[in-house]
């Protein structure tokens, strides 16, 4: 029998009637369910026999088309805000005949969902990709940067980057590098609940996303996101220095190693909001309106972020250093493999490769001299990269090497902060 | 007049069934004959002229017959016995407002047996006697014997007033389960220390797929209410705070619910797909209930026949509630995601003692899946109630069981008591517009009343508002169930609405200190008529404002007659209005889930390892050697598992029949609190490791929380063998020979215990005293 999704059926199994609509089967359920939502509005499976009768009701029929009934209306007292859009679910809606869920990206879409943004920006909005955020490469960091230079050029306030959570700080770190003396502030936000549900922390993230995009005196690359589990303040992370530490949990990115730039607040009531705030930390990130944006976003992919582990085996660490340009290894404690390795480490770095060494432990900052095995590897030309972070000094090899062939070069690249990537002081507050 | 028509095939039974009612029938078949002045014997040959007629005069035609020769016998109540086609039994249906069409039914087998000529029945099906079914009122099943078709014919008498009112009622029932919780593996611990958790919310509604929000949710955003969850580190976990994805389902949960549907012979679906139902007053920390449904099409016995279970679903709980203002509402987590197994009904309950006793029956066999949490809260009743003319009512969770047939009671008298209002509204030719008055203020007139809270609120700057209502005076007044008025219905929507405390109604004035000249201002300041009356609402000017317009929206539902609603039950057996009746519920696959197939080796080794049924269970108890009361009792206890254990592990039945219904709430009684696994210990250990004299000095120490072995050692109670004892019996004997004495039962037993307080059982001592005299 041809039954088609959408199609409304009458299935009779073992004197049971079940009357509802076709839908269509995910990949996790085998052929022979028919799976139908009922009236009652629960979906159900029932396996087809030979003696099942299937009575076709009525055929389904075409979607009706859609058109978010909101009107946009631009203020002359506003700021802009432009959104730039790189995948995932961030405005949706939820189909209940079928049980689908439509995600879309139209100014429309957007303030249907999050009415309260009409009264905090005026928006310009920008897809740039539609991929998960794990999909990501950095080819597709090039575009972001030269997408968002070509906004910034055009003259908007601030700009906010919807954003997977998964690998949001391997971007942040990116852009943090290749939007050079950028004017204005560039925010990641995503949601660790997708938007689909009554408690998404998608609206109160992107309020405050755009808060501190437009309403800041910073300059520069952050991500913006839950600071507890609460719906209450969020943190402002320098991009440079935020980590996702929880799978799930909406207070997932942490500044680790340093405190980070800010908080922003906005109590929003019934689709108005009644109150914004910012608190900004870190005075050095205080440079809206600096002169000199570029968009330098040459780089070189073929980088490895390698661990340091007991039983790492010395033919596959030699067989990866060789095989890539640059490799940012974690050293255990203060930058350590074992001594067995440090030979491969030499011909790898006479071969031409860049070796960095970062901290396993994230807290803290890699030492060269405090134990033989750290001078050993100096020896080897390993160049310790003090306080970075190993996702950070990974897309910032990727980056440097993009700009120069030269070890010397790529060296002093990676040992120059361009974006508070190394601390000259270690605080004793950065750690909790 | 009032009709009751009964319908069903030859042999089914309709006949016997008339014949058992008290009042007049008038039979088709005998209509016909005596209307054809023919004595005619074969009733083929009756169908025959009947269709002829039918097909002549109208498909009603034999009905109006009917109905005129009721009219001409002048009596209350007929009963039209057999009619064929469904337009005989409409023509009553549509002329008739009190009338009931009863379906006598019978299994074809039975129909049969009892000699059913198959052809005349064609004929019959053939006239649309089987569609009847779809507009029958009540089916009597009748596959029985006479006796309890007569027993089923008593029962319809005695609750004529509510077929005939066409009451129809159905439950669902809500049971939390005895496991860890469905998404988590948290304990299902409430608690009430404080918590140590306290996460801040707030939760928005999401577009459907035209790009609307459900009013109510949408509403519920405006009010940009904050909700706040209590949480505590040790017995929950992220995921009830919605900060991480629901684990797998609780395998245990949907055993047990499967179970359940063997029960009442529900069919299980092959493959469940959990979903997500969206609610929107915060009691989920998702801002949805996440349910699947299990099993559809079971029955239960009812009274005339079978109670539908319409489905099976097995949900998680909701958070909470611990405290609610108009800025935030505080939930507590303890209670969300404990698994719930939801069981609703066909609308088959047609008395207030039916739907009692489908919850009951329904209740006893979610108990005898014994994996049910018992005690206040832990089950849920929703019930659904109509009339013919009224609308469907949900009274939200009821907790006693003895309340529900008043609940069902008073929602039978309410909706009639609307209806009347309705009639008699229409009757002194009252309109919508009629209640469009506009709204007064007169605080004046109040400023120095006796009425000391009116005062009061005037003195704080409220206002005191008010609206003429026409041509209703005596309606408001009226009584709906007992101490609540129409003005009370009236009230409710004020209070839920406006957060109003009430409203004053000129039918229940002068009162509370108010006078007589004060109502006459009042009816002057509105230029109310004699039979006008009018509604005041003391409050800030806002609020009575809303409040009015509440009431007016309310008076002109009364032309319609019962608004759907959705309302709360009173301790009295009364209910107040909630909200009104919610939409269908909207739902989408939770993908965080995968779905849940249901296979047949499951389902095998589910019907295998069936617990028996209460029923059962007692057959087996008397069989045991348990007397009737204690079967009873037992069977119906939260130990019955515990018992069949005991019995298990060689307690005897009647020892443990004894310490669980007996001791047990003796020591209860005492404060003497014991866990299970004590129980079980001091039943293994009677009058082996210790003789029952002792119980009363062991078991106030295991209820400090000590372990049966230590107590025994600490009191140093011991149990001797028969030789032992036999020892000190001679040794006493012999000694109060010596002394010169006869020694007789009493005195040697005496001493005997005396001495061995505490190491024997005075049983066995007897006996030894016995042997030895």
């Amino acid at each position: 029998m041809d039954v088609q999704p959408g199609d409304v059926v009458e299935v009779l199994k073992d004197g049971v009637t079940y009357r509802g609509t076709v839908l269509p089967r995910t990949e996790e359920i085998p052929d022979n369910i028919l799976v139908i939502k009922l009236k009652n509005g629960y979906n159900i499976g029932i396996r087809i026999t030979p003696e099942t009768e299937i009575r076709i009701i009525a055929k389904g029929e075409p979607p009706k088309k859609y058109k978010a009934p909101v009107k946009v209306v631009e203020r002359e007292d506003l700021p802009t805000a432009a959104i730039v859009a790189t995948g995932g679910t961030i405005a949706s809606r939820v189909d209940y005949k079928t049980g689908g869920v439509v995600a879309e990206f139209t100014a429309e879409d957007f303030l249907l969902s999050f009415p309260e943004i009409a009264d905090l920006a005026n928006l310009r909005l920008k897809q740039v990709s539609n991929i998960f955020s794990e999909d990501m490469m950095p080819e597709y960091w090039v575009r972001i940067a030269e997408g968002v230079g070509e906004i910034v050029k055009d003259g908007v306030d601030g700009v906010v980057i919807t954003h997977g959570t998964d690998t949001m700080h391997y971007t942040a770190a990116f852009l943090s590098f290749a939007l050079r003396n950028i004017p204005v502030p560039v925010v990641l936000v995503g949601a660790q609940r997708s938007s689909d549900r009554p408690s998404s922390d998608a609206a109160i993230n992107l309020m405050n996303a755009i808060n501190v995009s437009v309403y800041s005196d910073l300059a520069g690359t952050f991500i913006v996101m839950h600071e507890g589990m609460s719906d209450d303040w969020t943190t402002i992370h320098p991009g440079t220095r935020a980590r996702k530490m929880h799978t799930s949990r909406r207070d997932t990115f942490k500044t680790i190693g340093d405190i980070p730039v800010g908080r922003s607040f906005v109590l929003a009531k019934g689709g108005k909001i009644l109150e914004r705030k910012i608190e900004i930390w870190r005075d050095e990130f205080r440079k809206r309106g600096q002169k000199g944006f570029t968009v330098d976003a040459r780089i070189n992919p073929n980088v490895f972020l390698l661990k340091s582990f007991p039983g790492l085996r010395k033919d596959v660490f030699e067989k990866i250093l060789l095989a890539h340009d640059g490799v940012i290894i974690e050293g255990t404690g203060l930058g350590h493999v074992r001594q067995e390795l440090v030979p491969s480490i030499a011909e790898a770095t006479e071969s031409g490769v860049f070796v960095g060494i970062a901290p396993q432990p994230l807290f803290g900052r890699v030492h060269p001299h405090v134990y033989s095995t750290a001078v050993k590897m100096v020896r080897a030309g390993a160049v310790y990269l003090e306080d970075m972070l190993p996702e950070t000094a990974l897309v910032k090899l990727m980056w440097a090497l993009g700009h120069s062939k030269d070890r010397d070069k790529v060296k002093e690249i990676m040992l120059t902060n361009y974006a508070g990537e190394i601390t000259a002081r270690s605080r004793p507050d950065a750690f909790w | 007049m009032r009709v009751i028509v009964i319908a069903g095939l030859p042999r089914s039974g309709k006949d016997s069934f008339a014949s058992f009612l008290p009042w007049k029938k008038i039979v088709y078949s005998e209509l016909i004959r005596a209307w054809a002045k023919q004595d005619i014997k074969d009733k083929r040959e009756l169908g025959k002229i009947a269709d002829k007629w039918r097909a002549e005069h109208g498909k009603d035609y034999l009905t109006r017959l009917a109905l005129a020769v009721a009219e001409e016998s002048g009596e209350e109540t007929i009963v039209l016995v057999g009619p064929r086609t469904v337009e005989e039994v409409e023509f009553v249906r549509k002329n008739v407002p009190e009338h009931t069409v009863v379906l006598v039914d019978a299994d074809e087998t039975v129909r049969r047996k009892r000699g059913a000529d198959p052809e005349r029945e064609k004929e019959d099906v053939g006239r649309g006697l089987l569609d009847i079914r779809e507009i029958a009122d009540v089916v009597v099943e009748n596959n029985g014997t006479l006796d309890e078709l007569r027993k089923k014919a008593e029962y319809f008498v005695e609750n004529i007033e509510y077929y005939l009112a066409g009451l129809k009622s159905g439950i669902e029932i809500h049971q939390q389960l005895d496991t860890h919780k469905l998404f988590c593996s948290c304990p299902s611990t409430l608690r009430d220390d404080e918590p140590d958790v306290v996460v801040e919310r707030y939760q928005r509604p999401v577009a459907s797929e035209m790009g609307t929000f459900d009013p109510a949710a949408l509403a519920e955003f405006k009010k940009g209410r904050k909700y706040i969850y209590q949480a505590y580190t040790d017995t929950t976990c992220l995921v009830e705070l919605d900060e991480e994805p629901p684990h797998a389902p609780n395998e245990e949960a949907i055993d047990i619910t499967l179970t359940f549907a063997e029960f009442v012979h529900a069919k299980p679906v092959d493959m469940a797909q959990v979903m997500r139902k969206m609610v929107i007053d915060g009691s989920n920390t998702s801002g949805f209930q996440r349910t699947m449904l299990l099993a559809t099409d079971g029955w239960i016995d009812g009274t005339l026949s079978k109670i539908r279970i319409q489905t099976i679903c097995l949900e998680e709980d909701s958070a909470r509630p611990i405290e609610r203002s108009d800025e935030f509402i505080i939930y507590r987590v303890d209670r969300l995601g404990i698994p719930l197994i939801e069981i609703a009904t066909g609308p088959d309950m047609h008395t207030p003692e039916e739907v009692r006793a489908a919850a009951e029956r329904i209740g006893i066999l979610l108990r005898a899946t014994g994996k049910v949490k018992r005690g206040l809260g832990t089950i849920r009743q929703d019930l659904n109630i109509s009339i013919r003319g009224g609308a469907r009512i949900e009274i939200k969770g009821a907790q006693d069981l003895d309340l529900i047939p008043e609940y069902v009671k008073n929602e039978v008298r309410r909706q009639k008591g609307l209806l009347e209002i309705r009639d008699e509204m229409r009757r002194r030719g009252l309109e919508e517009k009629d209640f469009e008055q506009e709204i007064a203020d007169v605080t004046d007139i109040f400023a120095s009343t006796g009425a000391k809270f009116v005062r009061k609120t005037i003195e704080r700057g409220d206002k005191a508002l008010a609206i003429r209502v026409p041509k209703m005076r005596g309606l408001i007044g009226k009584e709906l169930q007992t101490n609540r008025r129409f003005g009370t219905e009236l009230s409710d929507y004020a209070k839920v609405y406006a957060k109003v405390g009430g409203i004053l109604h000129s039918d229940e004035l002068p009162k509370y200190g108010i006078t007589e000249r004060e109502v006459e201002a009042v009816r002057e300041r509105l230029n109310c008529e004699e039979d006008d009356a009018f509604i005041i609402v003391v409050d800030s000017e806002e609020k009575a404002r809303k409040a009015l317009e509440m009431v007016k929206e309310r008076l002109k539902q009364a032309l319609h007659g019962v608004p759907e609603e959705t309302r709360g039950p009173n301790p009295d057996g009364t209910t107040r209005f909630m909200r009104p009746l919610p939409g269908a519920a909207r739902m989408y696959p939770e993908t965080d889930v995968p779905p849940v197939f249901i296979t047949e080796e499951r389902l095998k080794r589910i019907r295998e390892n069936l617990p028996p049924l209460p029923e059962e269970r007692y057959e087996e108890y008397r069989r045991m050697g348990l007397n009737e009361e204690q079967a009873k009792t037992l069977v119906r206890s939260r130990y019955v598992f515990l018992f069949d254990e005991l019995v298990a592990e060689g307690v005897g039945a009647k020892t443990a029949a004894n310490i669980l219904l007996t001791f047990l709430p003796y020591w209860k009684r005492q404060g003497w609190e014991l866990t299970e696994e004590q129980i079980k210990e001091l039943a293994l250990g009677y009058n082996k490791k210790y003789p029952k004299e002792a119980l009363d000095e062991i078991v106030p120490e295991l209820a400090k929380g000590k372990r049966l072995d230590d107590v025994l050692r600490e009191k140093g109670i011991t149990m001797l063998g028969e030789e032992e004892i036999r020892k000190v019996v001679q040794r006493i004997v012999e000694e109060l020979r010596a002394q010169g004495e006869e020694p007789r039962m009493n005195g040697v037993m005496g001493r005997v215990m005396a001495e061995l307080k505490g190491k024997a059982p005075g049983k066995v001592v007897a006996r030894i005293v016995r042997e030895l005299l």
